[in-house]
């Protein structure tokens, strides 16, 4: 019986992903055939239509009047039935909680960006003069695969803490101790815990930079090294006045990118610590402020602060592709 | 048949630039017709237009007797042959030739036999099944051949299509290109910039610049008696020699005069010549119509002038001499290489005075 | 000696120098590479030892006693896949992450397309939209779509989390393929059409095998954020354990039982089989994409 019930739900499973793909598909080809009855003219006004539309459709439904209708809200009161103006902002940018949080998320901000970026182009440069680049490329990349959840798992295990005397199974403890210092709980001590959480962020988006710094240095061609090195610049010269300002571009890149990771950051801090001792950053207070206080006032008013953190990084992003549109 | 018919054609783009401008132009069924000018004369915008990938502003274009001015591209029964070649660079040559069969719905089996009969035109058969970067540039530029002709199209469009090869390589498919014409007895518009190409291909060629037309005629023709000064010195390499000039009456004698030069108008010449007298005017001598005392042709209206040769590029089969008159005026001689030609040099040649054109030099149109 | 063995020995010499010369490039680089593997290793060998083992010793202790090799057993994976709910979650996280990866596809690939090659007003708009849209934090829209989820009774269904994974996805789909759509050379469009493609056609002809590596690479990237997505499924999943995805099983486990960590180690490395899988299987797509996307120009 255990046997069939099994092959009953591998069954719906496949069943499900079928509809759920196939569904997609569906639509097009409908849509398609649907155009290609109508006479000529109007079909080339909507044939791009057909095809933008979903699009358009779900980024509206899912992300633009979302967006619009939190604003709104963030102006309202915990059950969204009384307007209370700029209240939920003042709680926001005045209460000792949240003023550890942007502290927290300004932490998060600078380290790991400065971290995965700096040592991700370190490793890009070096990686750059050994045989096996791709073996450690792969292993240092490898991280980026891991689900926070499962990062976080992971790094339990690294930051595992015993009382003095006892045997430590982590790690970094035990490597600690043996050095003759009392055991450090990680996650506990409020001086280092938010630290141990950055760093997680950190191992899991320097492959990350790496990859794409790697592509950018090896894109600088051999000649500009070459003409480098006869006019007398050594190795240090050569990476901070030639290699650096020239793939200056992906580094603003991958900074961004990386930016706009950092300040939706959530899961981490959720799984490891729940937010406590100190460690909420924005993303996960929302959240609590939605579920566990059920402030969808307060929530929102915090969802919008982000996205304003967030709008410098958009604007940056639009003027570069305007850029990269008129030279195309 | 398969005329096609440039009526008043005008493209204007939506910034304001004017690509071609009142464009006419007739051609007649199995012509080879070369639409030719330097880039951005609106050569390739008058081809895009025909093959219906760009929209007309204004006017009328025929193919055949159809009007085809709003019909799509896959309506207007014609083959494109891309300066890119454009193969489809994840088919193999025999779905790329049989891409649009397909879509026209044509039975598998005609199908294979139109794609092979193309290929063993065209000597690609033992490559249809390899894609297209596996082949060498000659090969693709046949393929995009091929998958024209299978098709078996009204009228030809090709793009440059040999601006991708080597010189040699050209030079042969220019030969080839014409055969085929020849067999298949289609109209074919043929776009370049290469002047070569289209004095050699070209049943007519059509010249272009800023988007309007110059001159439409035999290559010959075009050659010998060039409308303006544009097509003058487009036409013909190195290229015309031109100089400032006027006419002199003299004693009931038509005199030109440019610099130090007087040249004598020969008497068929004068009843033509004579409202221009005493107007500024270009005088135009191709560099082929100068010759060394030594090796000049009989039955030519020779004209002695000295000229100091500042360089001289010797070719093998002719030598190209940039000469300089004592006044300083500089102009290029394509002489026998035969003559004892040493830079630095000062030489007796010969003006034909028979071959000069004139132009006035306010319109630059020929007189 | 002769000259070929002096030269020989030049070289090898050479080539040991050379070695030399580069000693703390390998230093660093072997050190950093091992640094960044050792935590997932150990957790690898934690989730091979038994539940006693484990909170008695560190994992790196099997490596003083060899012998102790012979414990290793799939204990804890079989534990964890038949009693915690893991199993189904492997599936949930199956069907949650082929449609939500194969929506993004189809619908951002439709759209890219027609932003570059299709002529209609508002089109540099709209992309200009979509590349704002590309930042801006999915927290923002949890509130109001959770709302109408639960109006609409959606909440806790598949279609709700496809359909959210599918919409947070498309930015950075359209803005990737978009970037490699447009630069297909224009002739290759133009060919199909006086060939007498229509836009159908051209699209599944040519687009679409044309635009395997970029289509791939997205394709990585969202199947490995939705498969690693704890946020979503959380919201919009809410408590419904029939339809939870591993990593909110995992998540349960890490909250409910800390002191399972035998289960604990073996759920996360259940949790990541895939996402490796499709990691080592599709990596050269997914760097490939990437570049293509974000460091052009």
């Amino acid at each position: 019986m255990e046997g069939s019930s099994n092959l009953v739900r591998i069954l719906s499973a496949i069943a499900a992903i079928l509809i759920g793909s196939g569904g997609v598909i569906g639509i097009f080809y409908g849509l398609n055939l649907l155009a290609e009855r109508l006479p000529r003219r109007v079909r080339t006004q909507i044939l791009p239509w057909i095809y933008v539309g979903p699009a358009l459709l779900l980024l509206l439904v899912y992300l633009i009047l979302p967006t619009l209708r939190t604003l709104y809200i963030s102006f309202f009161g915990r059950r969204s039935d009384e307007f209370v103006g700029l209240k939920n902002y003042i709680f926001a940018f005045t209460d000792s909680d949240m003023l550890i949080v942007f502290r927290n998320n300004l932490l998060w901000l600078v380290l790991v960006t400065g971290f995965s970026v700096g040592l991700g182009l370190i490793i890009a440069v070096l990686v750059d003069r050994v045989r096996y680049e791709p073996v450690a490329k792969s292993l240092i990349f490898l991280p980026m695969a891991i689900s926070f959840v499962g990062a976080s798992v992971i790094w339990r295990f690294m930051y595992a803490f015993q009382p003095a005397g006892q045997e430590q199974i982590g790690l970094l403890n035990a490597i600690w101790v043996s050095l003759g210092n009392e055991p450090v709980g990680w996650l506990i001590n409020r001086a280092i815990n938010n630290f141990a959480l950055i760093a997680i962020m950190i191992w899991l988006y320097t492959g990350f930079c790496m990859v794409l710094l790697s592509s950018a240095v090896k894109g600088i061609s051999k000649d500009v090294i070459e003409a480098a090195r006869m006019d007398g610049a050594n190795e240090f010269q050569i990476f901070w006045r030639v290699t650096i300002p020239m793939i200056r571009s992906t580094i603003l890149v991958v900074s961004t990118t990386i930016v706009v990771l950092v300040l939706k950051v959530f899961d981490i801090v959720f799984v490891m610590t729940g937010g406590n001792l100190d460690t909420d950053v924005i993303a996960s207070r929302m959240i609590k402020e939605m579920f566990n206080y059920g402030n969808y006032g307060r929530g929102s008013a915090i969802a919008v602060i982000l996205l304003l953190a967030v709008i410098p990084v958009m604007v940056v992003n639009i003027r570069r592709f305007r850029e990269q549109e008129q030279s195309r | 048949m398969a005329r096609v018919v440039f009526e008043q054609v005008t493209k204007q783009y939506d910034n304001g630039y004017v690509a071609v401008k009142d464009l006419n132009l007739d051609i007649g069924d199995q012509e080879f017709v070369v639409l030719v000018g330097p880039s951005g004369c609106g050569k390739t915008t008058s081809l895009r237009m025909l093959a219906g990938l760009e929209e007309i502003t204004s006017g009328n274009l025929y193919i055949g007797d159809r009007q085809v001015n709003q019909a799509p591209a896959k309506d207007r029964d014609i083959a494109m042959v891309f300066q890119s070649y454009a193969l489809y660079p994840h088919m193999s040559v025999f779905e790329n030739m049989a891409f649009s069969l397909e879509l026209q719905g044509v039975p598998k089996a005609e199908m294979r036999d139109r794609v092979q009969s193309a290929a063993k035109q065209l000597g690609i058969e033992p490559l249809l099944d390899r894609k297209p970067k596996q082949l060498s540039g000659g090969q693709r530029q046949r393929v995009a051949v091929g998958r024209a002709i299978v098709r078996n199209p009204a009228v030809f469009l090709m793009d440059e299509p040999l601006s991708n090869l080597d010189a040699k390589l050209r030079v042969q498919a220019r030969a080839e290109l014409s055969r085929l014409h020849q067999k298949l007895g289609t109209t074919f518009i043929y776009v370049t910039h290469d002047q070569a190409e289209a004095m050699t291909m070209g049943s007519r060629i059509a010249v272009m610049n800023q988007g309007i037309l110059q001159q439409v005629d035999t290559p010959q023709n075009v050659y010998e008696h060039p409308n303006n000064v544009f097509v003058a010195g487009f036409l013909g390499s190195p290229s015309m020699n031109f100089f400032d000039a006027t006419l002199q009456a003299e004693d009931g004698e038509l005199k030109v005069q440019a610099g130090s030069l007087t040249l004598p108008v020969p008497e068929e010449m004068r009843s033509r010549y004579q409202e221009y007298v005493n107007r500024p005017l270009i005088l135009g001598i191709r560099p082929e119509g100068i010759y060394t005392s030594t090796y000049a042709p009989s039955g030519i209206q020779p004209f002695p002038i000295r000229a100091k040769l500042s360089v001289v590029e010797l070719m093998g089969h002719e030598a190209i001499v940039y000469c300089t008159l004592p006044d300083d005026t500089e102009f290029i001689a394509r002489l026998d290489p035969r003559a004892k030609l040493t830079a630095g040099d000062t030489l007796d040649l010969q003006l034909d005075t028979s071959r000069f054109h004139l132009f006035d030099k306010e319109s630059e149109q020929a007189i | 000696m002769t000259l070929a063995d002096n030269r020989r020995q030049a070289k090898n010499s050479s080539a040991i120098e050379q070695f030399l010369a580069k000693t703390p490039v390998h230093i660093a680089v072997v050190a950093i590479a091992v640094i960044w593997t050792v935590p997932t290793f150990g957790l690898l060998i934690s989730s091979l030892r038994d539940q006693e083992a484990l909170l008695q010793s560190g994992w790196w202790t099997i490596f003083w006693q060899p012998g102790r090799i012979a414990e290793f057993d799939l204990e804890n994976y079989i534990t964890v896949l038949t009693s915690q709910g893991m199993g189904q979650a492997f599936l949930n996280s199956l069907v949650i992450s082929i449609p939500a990866t194969v929506i993004p596809i189809a619908i951002a690939t439709f759209a890219a397309y027609a932003l570059a090659w299709m002529e209609f007003p508002g089109r540099q708009w709209l992309f200009v939209t979509v590349v704002g849209l590309l930042v801006v934090p999915l927290q923002m829209t949890l509130i109001p779509i959770l709302r109408a989820y639960t109006q609409l009774n959606l909440s806790g269904t598949f279609l709700a989390v496809w359909l959210a994974h599918a919409a947070y996805g498309l930015p950075l789909g359209i803005y990737l393929l978009r970037n490699y759509i447009g630069a297909l050379p224009r002739d290759l469009i133009e060919a199909a059409e006086v060939d007498g493609a229509s836009h159908l056609k051209i699209f599944t002809r040519l687009i679409v095998p044309l635009s395997m590596p970029a289509i791939a690479s997205f394709a990585v990237f969202q199947f490995l954020w939705v498969w690693n997505d704890l946020l979503v499924a959380l919201v919009y999943l809410g408590g419904n354990q029939n339809v939870a995805p591993v990593t909110l099983v995992l998540r349960n486990l890490v909250g409910d039982r800390g002191q399972d960590w035998h289960l604990l180690t073996a759920g996360a490395f259940v949790s990541m089989i895939v996402p490796l899988l499709v990691f080592f299987g599709l990596q050269r797509y997914f760097v490939r994409g990437l570049l293509a996307g974000s460091v052009k120009g």
